[in-house]
C-alpha cells in the first residue's frame, strides 16, 4: 500500500514538473501523447518473451507464428526476443513492477527459483492436455520442472552439451576414437598438448560467469559418484572423497598436465568456442553452436569435426542437463490465451520445422520427433541422445531453487578458480569450503 | 634558447605520438576485425589487415535494422542533452552567480545527486517509468537520462560561470540591463565554449548508456544503439565483424558532432581575454 | 561589492532542476534507502530488518574484498587518467600543426559506447588471435601467451587500462578547456621574467587549472567508482573475485541471487565515502562558498 503511494505521488509529482518545469515542453507531452498502455479498440494483448536464438530462421518463425497466432484469435501478439544474458535485470524489473510479459522463456534453474518466490502458475492442466493431443514429451524434461505442488513450466526445446574433438588431432596423435572415459581424457589431453604450437588437449575453462564450466564440473563431479548438493534437500554432501577425486582430476589437468590454455582460468561462456574455432583446443565440451557456427563459417573444420557423448566416470555417464521451458506469470493478466499461445506453438508440425531448424542446437521435446531423420546424422546424434542420460541440478536430490541459486551464484566455479590458480590450496580444502558455501546457501 | 624550443617541439611531439598510438590503436583493430570474414577473425596469428576483405558484417548490420537503432539513439541523446543543458544553465547561473538562502546546500546536494550508483536507482526508476505507461519506449528513458546528465552538467557549468569575472556582468547591469538580459545577452555568450563542450560529454553519456536502456527497452522498434550492439551476441557466439561495424557507424555522430562544435570551443577564447 | 539577495530570481531559475531532482532521483532514492533496511527479495514482500544487511555485509569477507578492490581500480584508474589527461591537455595547448586534427583523435576512445571498446579490447586481450601478446611475444616481452583476464592481478591491469584509455579524454578535454582561459599576456609576461617551462607550470599552470582538474577528477572518480559494465562484460568480477567491485558485486546480489534490499545496501554504502570525499576536496579547492 505504502508502496503505491508513493508510486502515484512520484509519477504525479514527475509528470507536472515535466509539463511546468520546461520551456520545451517536448518530454512531458510527448510521454503522455505515447503511452504504451492505451489498449487499441479493446483487442487484448499477449506479451512474449523469447529467448534469442542463435538461427535467425528460427527467430523469424517464432515471430510469424505469433503473428499468425493473432490474426486466428484477433489479439495483438507483441514477441520480444531477449539475449539471456539480459532476461535476469528484466524479469526482475517485470516481477516487482507487476508488469509481466503474459508467456516467457525460463531456463529450469530460474522455473524452479521463481516458482520458489510463488509468481508462476502451476500448468499441469496444460501440460497434461498437450501430451494427451500431442503425444508423449520426454519424461527426464518434465522431470525438471514438476514440483511437489504442481508443474511450473512446459519444456520448450533441449540443449545437450557434448564432446567436440578433432578427428585429424586424433589420429595424428595415435588415438582411434574419442575419450570414452574421463581418464582417457586426460591422457589424450596431455598428449594432444603442445604448447609451441599454441595446442591445447583440454578446451575447458573457468571464468567467473562461465555457464558452460558450472555444468561441466557437475558432470565430472556426477561421473565420480560425489554431488555439490544435497540428497534430501537440506544436507549438502559435496564434502566426500568422491567430489575431492573429481576436484583433483580438474586440478590435474589444469596444473599438473597444463593441458589447457593458458587464458582458459578466465574464460566466458565463448572461451571454447574461439579456442576450438581458432584450432588452439583440440577438445572442448558444448552445445550444438558451435557445430553449427563451423558448419556455417568454417567448412573444413566441420569436416575435421568429430561428435561425442560426455565421457564416463567410474560410476557411469552423467551429462548435466539442459531444458528450456515457457511458462506463465500469476501476474498475467490473459492466462488463457497464453496457454492458448504456448498451445500453438507447441503444436507439432510447426514445432517440428521450428525446432529442426535449429538442430543440432535446439532438441524436440515431443519423444516421436527424436526419431527424425535430421538426428540419425553422424554428428547430430549425441544431441538427443543425451537427453536420456540428463541429470539436472541438485543431483542426487530432486531440483529445487536453492540448487538453482547455487548455480545462478555460480559457487563451483568460484572455487574452482581458486582451486586452479593458487597452487597451495588443496583439493580437500577447496571441497570444505565448497561444501560450506552451499551449505549457507540451503540453511538461508 | 633556440635549441631548447626545438627540444620541446620533439618532446611534445613524441608525446604526441605515444598518446595516439594508445587511443586509435584500439580503434584501428575494430576497423580491421570488421571487414575480416568470420573464419579469419578466429586466426590463431591475427592478420594486421583484412587479407579476405568483406563486407559481410555491415550488410548483416543493415539487416537488422541498425539505422533504427542509430535513430533512437539520437533522438533520445539530442532531446536528453539540449533539455539538461537549458535547465542546467539556468540553476547553475543561479548557483553561480546570485546570492540567496539556501545556495550552499542545494549546490551540494545536486552533486551528491550525481553520486548515486545506478543500482539503487535501478529498480524504483524501472517502476517509476512502468506506473506512468512508458516503460518499453524512448520516451522512458528520456525520463531516465537527466538523472545523470543534469547533476553533471550543473556542476560543469557552475565552474565555468565562475570563470566569468563578476565586473561584466556589473558593468552591464549598471548600463540598465536586467538580470535576464544580461544572463542571455553577456553571460551566455561567453559561456558558450562551457556549453558547448558540456553538451557533448552529456550527448556522449546518453549515447553509450547500456544499463537502463537494457532494463526499460525490450521493443525491438525502440532499441538504442547499445542494444542493437549487445544483440550483435547470441549466447556464446559473438558476431565480431557487425559488432565492430556498428561500433565505428555509432561513433560517427559523435565525430561530427564534435568536429561542429569543436572551431567553437577554440573560439571560446573570449573567457580568458578579459580577465 | 553589494550583497544583493536574489532569493526569488535563484529558485525560478533552479525549480525545473530542483523539481526534476525531487521527483525522479530524491524520492525513488528514498524508496531505495528504506529497502536497504528490508530483507526485500524479487517478487517478495518487504519486512523491516533494521541494519540486518549492513550488519550481514560488515561481517562478510567478500564485502570487505570488493571495497579493497573498488579502491585499487578507482584510485589507479583516476590517478592515470589525471596524469594523462593533463599530458593530453598540455600537448594539445602547444602550437603544433593540424591542432584540430589531433585534438579529435585524441577524443576519439571516449566516442565509443562502452559496451563496444569492452568487446574490442576483449578481443585484444584474447589470447586467441589477440593482438596484445601477439605483439609482446614478437618484441620477446613475454616467453608465452598471458591470459589477460585469466589471473586476479592482471585481470585488475586490464579492466584498469580499459577504463583509463576510455577515460582521458574527459579530462583532457577539460583541463585543455581550462588551459585556454589563461591569458597570453600572462605567459608572454612570465616569459619576459624568464621563468622556464617547469616553473612556468607549477607557479602558473597548475594553479590556474586546478579547479576545473579537480572538479573533472571529482566527477571522473564517481563514475570510476560506479563503473560496472567494464568489469562486468570482461570479468564478471573475476577470476578468483580479483575485480570484484561494489558495483558489480551489488548486481550479482541484486539481479542473480534476486536479493534487492541487500543489493541497495550495497549501493548505498558507496555513498558516504564518496561524500567525505567531496565535501574535503571542494572545501579545499572551492573556497568561494558563502
Amino acid at each position: 500500500m505504502n508502496k503505491m503511494w508513493l508510486k502515484k505521488t512520484v509519477a504525479v509529482a514527475v509528470l507536472s514538473a515535466l509539463l511546468a518545469g520546461c520551456s520545451n515542453g517536448n518530454a512531458g507531452s510527448d510521454a503522455g501523447a505515447s503511452g504504451t498502455s492505451s489498449p487499441s479498440g479493446g483487442k487484448s494483448k499477449l506479451t512474449f518473451w523469447m529467448k534469442k536464438q542463435l538461427f535467425e530462421d528460427q527467430n523469424n518463425l517464432i515471430v510469424e507464428r505469433a503473428k499468425q497466432f493473432g490474426e486466428e484469435n484477433n489479439v495483438d501478439v507483441a514477441v520480444e526476443i531477449i539475449a539471456y544474458e539480459d532476461f535476469y535485470p528484466k524479469w526482475s524489473a517485470a516481477i516487482e513492477s507487476k508488469n509481466v510479459p503474459d508467456v516467457s522463456f525460463f531456463g529450469y534453474q530460474e522455473i524452479g527459483q521463481f516458482k520458489g518466490q510463488g509468481v508462476l502458475e502451476d500448468v499441469r492442466g496444460l501440460l497434461a492436455d498437450l501430451e494427451s493431443k500431442n503425444g508423449e514429451i520426454q519424461p527426464n524434461l518434465k522431470k525438471a520442472i514438476t514440483f511437489s505442488d504442481g508443474q511450473y513450466g512446459i519444456p520448450f526445446w533441449t540443449e545437450a552439451q557434448v564432446l567436440y574433438y578433432r578427428k585429424d588431432l586424433l589420429e595424428a596423435a595415435g588415438f582411434d576414437g574419442p575419450p570414452k572415459t574421463w581418464d582417457e581424457f586426460r591422457t589424450m589431453s596431455k598428449a594432444l598438448t603442445d604448447p609451441g604450437k599454441g595446442l591445447y588437449g583440454a578446451g575447458i575453462g573457468y571464468g567467473k560467469g562461465n555457464s558452460d564450466a558450472e555444468f561441466l564440473t557437475r558432470g565430472i563431479i556426477w561421473s565420480y559418484g560425489g554431488s555439490v548438493d544435497t540428497e534430501d534437500g537440506k544436507t549438502v554432501i559435496a564434502d566426500s572423497p568422491e567430489t575431492v577425486q573429481a576436484a583433483s582430476f580438474i586440478r590435474d589437468i589444469f596444473l599438473t598436465d597444463k593441458s589447457t590454455p593458458p587464458s582458459a582460468i578466465g574464460w566466458d561462456d565463448s572461451g571454447n568456442n574461439k579456442a576450438y574455432l581458432s584450432g588452439q583446443a583440440a577438445m572442448i565440451f558444448n552445445v550444438g553452436s558451435v557445430l553449427a557456427t563451423i558448419k556455417k563459417d568454417n567448412p573444413e573444420l566441420y569436416e575435421k569435426t568429430g561428435i561425442a557423448p560426455y565421457p564416463a566416470g567410474p560410476k557411469g555417464t552423467f551429462i548435466p542437463g539442459i531444458s528450456n521451458n515457457l511458462g506463465i506469470f500469476k501476474d498475467s493478466k490473459n492466462k488463457e490465451l497464453a496457454e492458448r499461445f504456448i498451445e500453438y506453438i507447441l503444436e507439432p508440425d510447426w514445432y517440428k520445422t521450428w525446432v529442426e531448424k535449429g538442430a543440432p542446437l535446439t532438441g524436440p521435446i515431443y519423444t516421436d520427433l527424436t526419431n527424425e531423420t535430421v538426428w540419425q546424422d553422424e554428428r547430430n546424434k549425441a544431441f538427443v541422445e543425451s537427453v536420456k542420460g540428463f541429470n539436472f541440478l541438485g543431483y542426487p536430490g530432486e531440483y529445487n531453487p536453492k540448487a538453482g541459486e547455487v548455480f545462478n551464484l555460480r559457487v563451483v566455479n568460484d572455487s574452482f578458480q581458486k582451486l586452479l590458480l593458487e597452487t597451495s590450496y588443496t583439493p580437500e580444502a577447496a571441497v570444505k569450503d565448497l561444501q560450506a558455501k552451499v551449505q549457507d546457501i540451503y540453511n538461508k | 634558447m633556440e635549441n631548447k624550443s626545438i627540444n620541446r617541439q620533439i618532446l611534445v611531439y613524441v608525446t604526441l605520438a605515444v598518446m595516439l598510438l594508445f587511443a586509435l590503436f584500439p580503434l584501428y583493430w575494430m576497423v580491421n576485425t570488421s571487414f575480416k570474414s568470420q573464419s579469419e577473425i578466429y586466426n590463431l596469428t591475427p592478420n594486421f589487415w583484412p587479407k579476405g576483405f568483406t563486407w559481410a558484417g555491415y550488410e548483416k548490420l543493415f539487416e537488422k535494422g541498425f539505422l533504427g537503432n542509430v535513430r533512437n539513439s539520437l533522438i533520445v541523446s539530442l532531446i536528453v542533452s539540449l533539455f539538461s543543458i537549458a535547465v542546467s544553465m539556468l540553476a547553475a547561473y543561479a548557483l553561480s552567480k546570485l546570492k540567496f538562502r539556501g545556495r550552499k546546500l542545494i549546490s551540494r546536494g545536486i552533486l551528491y545527486a550525481y553520486l548515486m550508483p545506478r543500482s539503487v536507482l535501478f529498480i524504483p526508476l524501472y517502476m517509476l517509468v512502468s506506473s506512468i505507461g512508458i516503460s518499453n519506449s524512448i520516451w522512458g528513458l528520456m525520463l531516465i537520462y537527466p538523472t545523470i546528465t543534469i547533476p553533471y552538467a550543473t556542476w560543469m557549468l557552475i565552474s565555468y560561470f565562475k570563470t566569468i569575472p563578476d565586473e561584466i556582468e556589473e558593468a552591464a547591469m549598471i548600463d540598465g540591463c536586467s538580470r535576464v538580459r544580461t544572463l542571455s545577452s553577456i553571460i551566455l555568450p561567453l559561456a558558450a565554449p562551457g556549453l558547448a563542450a558540456t553538451f557533448i560529454f552529456a550527448f556522449t553519456l546518453c549515447w553509450s548508456e547500456y544499463l537502463y536502456a537494457l532494463v526499460v527497452i525490450t521493443k525491438s522498434t525502440d532499441k538504442t544503439i547499445t542494444l542493437g550492439l549487445a544483440d550483435m551476441i547470441v549466447g556464446d557466439v559473438f558476431a565480431w565483424g557487425p559488432l565492430m561495424g556498428g561500433s565505428i557507424i555509432a561513433s560517427i555522430p559523435v565525430i561530427i558532432m564534435y568536429l561542429f562544435t569543436s572551431k567553437y570551443m577554440v573560439s571560446g577564447m573570449t573567457v580568458g581575454g578579459v580577465k | 561589492m553589494k550583497i544583493r539577495m536574489d532569493n526569488k530570481l535563484a529558485y525560478l531559475l533552479m525549480s525545473p532542476v530542483l523539481i526534476y531532482l525531487l521527483a525522479v532521483m530524491l524520492l525513488p532514492f528514498g524508496w531505495a534507502l528504506y529497502l536497504s533496511f528490508t530483507d526485500k527479495k524479487v517478487g517478495m514482500a518487504a519486512n523491516f530488518v533494521g541494519f540486518g544487511n549492513y550488519i550481514e555485509l560488515f561481517k562478510d569477507e567478500m564485502f570487505w574484498k570488493a571495497v579493497k578492490n573498488t579502491v585499487i581500480f578507482t584510485v589507479a584508474a583516476v590517478f592515470l587518467k589525471t596524469v594523462f589527461g593533463m599530458i593530453m591537455a598540455l600537448v594539445l595547448n602547444e602550437k603544433i600543426i593540424f591542432r584540430n586534427v589531433f585534438r579529435v583523435l585524441l577524443f576519439l576512445p571516449w566516442t565509443i559506447p562502452t559496451i563496444v571498446s569492452v568487446f574490442t579490447w576483449q578481443w585484444i586481450y584474447s589470447d586467441v588471435g589477440g593482438v596484445l601478446n601477439y605483439l609482446l611475444l614478437k618484441i620477446n616481452a613475454i616467453g608465452r601467451p598471458l591470459g589477460w583476464l585469466a589471473q586476479p592481478d592482471l585481470a585488475m591491469l586490464s579492466v584498469i587500462v580499459v577504463n583509463v584509455w576510455r577515460g582521458i579524454p574527459f579530462m583532457g578535454i577539460a583541463i585543455l578547456a581550462g588551459l585556454q582561459s589563461i591569458s597570453k599576456e600572462m605567459y608572454e609576461a612570465a616569459m619576459l621574467d624568464g621563468a622556464g617551462a617547469i616553473k612556468r607550470f607549477f607557479y602558473m599552470t597548475l594553479p590556474s587549472v586546478k579547479e576545473v582538474t579537480v572538479i573533472a577528477a571529482v566527477m571522473t572518480t564517481i563514475w570510476t567508482l560506479n563503473d560496472f559494465e567494464i568489469i562486468w562484460l570482461l570479468t564478471r568480477g573475476g577470476p578468483d573475485n580479483g575485480t570484484q567491485v561494489l558495483s558489480t558485486l551489488s548486481y550479482t546480489i541484486g539481479f542473480l541471487n534476486m536479493n534487492l534490499g541487500k543489493a541497495i545496501a550495497i549501493a548505498i554504502m558507496t555513498m558516504p565515502p564518496l561524500i567525505m570525499l567531496i565535501n574535503y576536496v571542494t572545501k579545499r579547492s572551492l573556497p568561494s562558498g558563502d
